[in-house]
């Protein structure tokens, strides 16, 4: 069995103490994030990846993915016991998780809500296990017209799931491969856009720009409104839930999982996306409709699984394609890139051990997560008295220096501090940054695949609809662009982020 | 008429679409002075000059889309918090080589917490030491890193 021997690889490493010790640490972070409103997963990484560059790059990968899937058990906790969801993703937890806590099962909701987790993130280990692979295999005979088409699809995708009008997202994206454009072109070795100024010859440092648009950005805009009084609480009593409730809430979080395991491997899908649409997916499923919204327990698991799944999956298309599904794993690629390592199809072959134990470890780390949550849920809610005056010098003097440990040099601090002035504006106008984070990530590979694409078929741009797979998945990505544009559609969308 | 513009340009349509058009103008300038080349041998200004054309499509339709629109800005621009936070990075910046990172953090910390209209002074005092031994600790002691502590 290949798979048994590369899962045992994987544990090997991952149970090392060090990447036990780093895993935990993750997953500890990623909680308290979640719980802390204003302060979400991208903020995090991007603080956090300049220190992990003295660590080994698997230890600095499980601990950043432990950070991501930690913040989606830590978002549900507030939003089950105050109504407050720490992260998007889990909005619709609020909905009868919160109910749930009004009617004295706060205890109940939040151990289905990790349970159904748990559940899910073993399922979605083993979809990536086995799905991997199959996928890796397949793009080894991708060239670059395929892997343009590719990209367009996830930019495209990224521009239909961001909030707000999509017009708006479309030039975030637009401008983000604009400054993606920035430095010496690898072709012709001319400077672009670069003002003269010869530290921007290799570009906007990744680190920077994150922290500048998410960082930066966010506190200038929340540092007036946040003054947090002291939320209601609801008494956590019992844990245990009845077997009316397991009975109830199993088949909804077998529905979550792999709604949750299919929307996350989709190029811009994630967990925010699969915890709506597992939600509307229970409410029709189940045959009593009419408890959705006064604390209906598949509420709680339908979503909580489903976002948790996809989550994990979304760690696929990255790492098998090159190609970041969402914000985040935009972020867990530039990560890579950092310790020199490329993702796409040869990191199963080359670097085995490092997509094991990554594998692996998320297992490991949905355990911790469990025992971290449950037995401790009082203390995490404690930390949400935590002023916010107290919180953003602190976020500020660790991507400070964080920026300046890239290469020792202050100049990226200046081009961080522009970004957040413009990175506020923008936000202020209601563009979305996570599409303008995808779009500069995927800018300087969309263009080198542009322009290969394009000496290959001598300036043919039939190309792309001759090749077959390259057809298929601009198809794909047209139809999506189709659907959403149509006026019906774009009602219903927005319905469904007025919700959030 | 110049009522239903000047509305216009108060919409998040309509400002945005300014923001779209100045930077795909921005793009297109810049993209023109580096050879374009053909579609087969694009040179370095090509790709940039079809993302500065696309922006200013974007913009245009937003633009046109901001006569109907409604969502008129009503939050006012956070002035202070905005000039605050960018002087506290850009002056800790600064101060970090030339001056060392235990002056730079505090003037950090301590400048950025004039970002919120009331400034308490014993918890920023505490703030103030207890980040600096943080990022002393962390950086310097714990990841080793090369950064000068102070002038002398």
């Amino acid at each position: 069995m290949d798979l048994l021997a590369n899962l045992e690889l994987g544990f090997g490493v991952s149970l090392s103490l060090g990447n036990l010790f780093y895993c935990f640490v993750g997953v500890l972070l990623g909680t308290a994030i979640g719980v802390l409103p204003g302060l979400g997963p991208m903020a995090t990484i991007a603080m956090l990846l300049p220190m992990t560059y003295a660590l080994d790059p698997i230890t600095a990968l499980i601990m950043l993915a432990g950070i991501y899937y930690g913040a989606q058990y830590g978002g549900s906790t507030t939003a089950i016991l105050i109504n407050l969801p720490g992260e998007a993703s889990a909005v619709v937890t609020a909905i009868d998780g919160h109910k749930m806590a009004q009617q004295g099962r706060a205890g109940v909701a939040l151990a289905v809500a990790a349970l159904a987790s748990l559940f899910a993130g073993t399922i979605s280990t083993a979809v990536i296990a086995g799905f991997s692979p199959i996928l890796a295999s397949l793009a080894l005979s991708f060239r670059s017209p395929e892997y343009f088409s590719l990209m367009i699809l996830g930019l495209i995708a990224a521009v239909i799931l961001a909030h707000g009008p999509i017009l708006r997202a479309i030039a975030m994206v637009l401008i983000g491969l604009l400054l993606g454009c920035i430095g010496v072109d690898v072709n012709s070795g001319v400077a672009r856009f670069t003002f003269g100024a010869l530290e921007l010859s290799s570009g906007i440092d990744f680190v920077a720009i994150s922290m500048g648009i998410f960082a930066f950005a966010e506190i200038i805009a929340h540092v007036r409104d946040k003054t947090t009084g002291s939320p209601k609480l609801y008494e956590v009593t019992s844990l245990w839930p009845t077997r009316q409730d397991v009975k109830r809430s199993a088949p909804a979080a077998v529905r979550g999982t792999l709604l949750g395991s299919l929307l996350g491997l989709m190029p811009g899908g994630g967990a925010t996306l699969a915890s709506f649409s597992a939600y509307s997916v229970e409410k029709r499923a189940s045959k009593r409709p009419q408890e959705f919204g006064q604390g209906a327990i598949e509420g709680v698991a339908g979503p909580e699984a489903a976002n948790n799944a996809a989550a994990q999956t979304s760690f696929i298309p990255m790492l098998t394609l090159g190609i970041p599904a969402n914000g985040v794993m935009a972020l867990m690629m530039g990560a890579m890139m950092i310790h020199n390592i490329a993702p796409g199809p040869q990191i199963l072959t080359q670097n085995t051990q490092l997509f094991w134990a990554l594998v692996t470890s998320m297992w490991i780390g949905n355990f911790m997560l469990i025992v971290l949550n449950l037995p401790m849920v009082g203390l995490w809610v404690k930390l949400i008295s935590i002023p916010y005056r107290y919180l953003y010098p602190a976020i500020l003097v660790f991507c400070v220096i964080g920026i300046f440990s890239i290469d020792n040099q202050t100049f990226q601090i200046f081009v961080a501090a522009g970004l957040g002035v413009a990175g506020y504006f923008l936000a202020r106008l209601k563009c979305e940054m996570a599409p303008l984070l995808l779009g500069f990530v995927l800018g300087p590979m969309l263009e080198e695949n542009f322009r290969r694409s394009m000496q290959i078929s001598r300036g043919n741009l039939s190309i792309f609809v001759t090749q077959p797979i390259s057809a298929c998945v601009l198809a794909v990505a047209l139809v999506l662009l189709i659907v959403v544009l149509s006026p019906r559609m774009r009602r219903k969308r927005e319905d469904v982020f007025a919700e959030s | 008429m110049s009522n239903i513009l000047a509305r216009a340009l108060r919409t998040t349509d309509g400002q945005s679409g300014l923001v779209f058009m100045a930077v795909g103008i921005i793009a297109v300038v810049g993209a023109s002075q580096y050879p374009i080349g053909t579609l087969a041998r694009m040179g370095p200004g090509f790709f940039p000059l079809c993302l500065g054309v696309m922006l200013i499509v974007v913009g245009l339709i937003s633009l046109a889309g901001s006569l109907r629109s409604d969502d008129v800005i009503a939050e006012p621009v956070s002035v202070r918090a905005l000039v605050v936070i960018t002087l506290a990075v850009v002056v800790s910046a600064l101060l970090l080589l030339q001056a060392g990172l235990l002056v730079a953090i505090p003037a950090l910390v301590i400048i950025s917490a004039f970002a919120s209209p009331s400034v308490k002074w014993l918890p920023l005092l505490v703030t103030t030491v207890v980040l600096t031994a943080l990022a002393y600790g962390v950086f310097v002691w714990g990841l080793n890193m090369q950064i000068p502590l102070v002038w002398w």
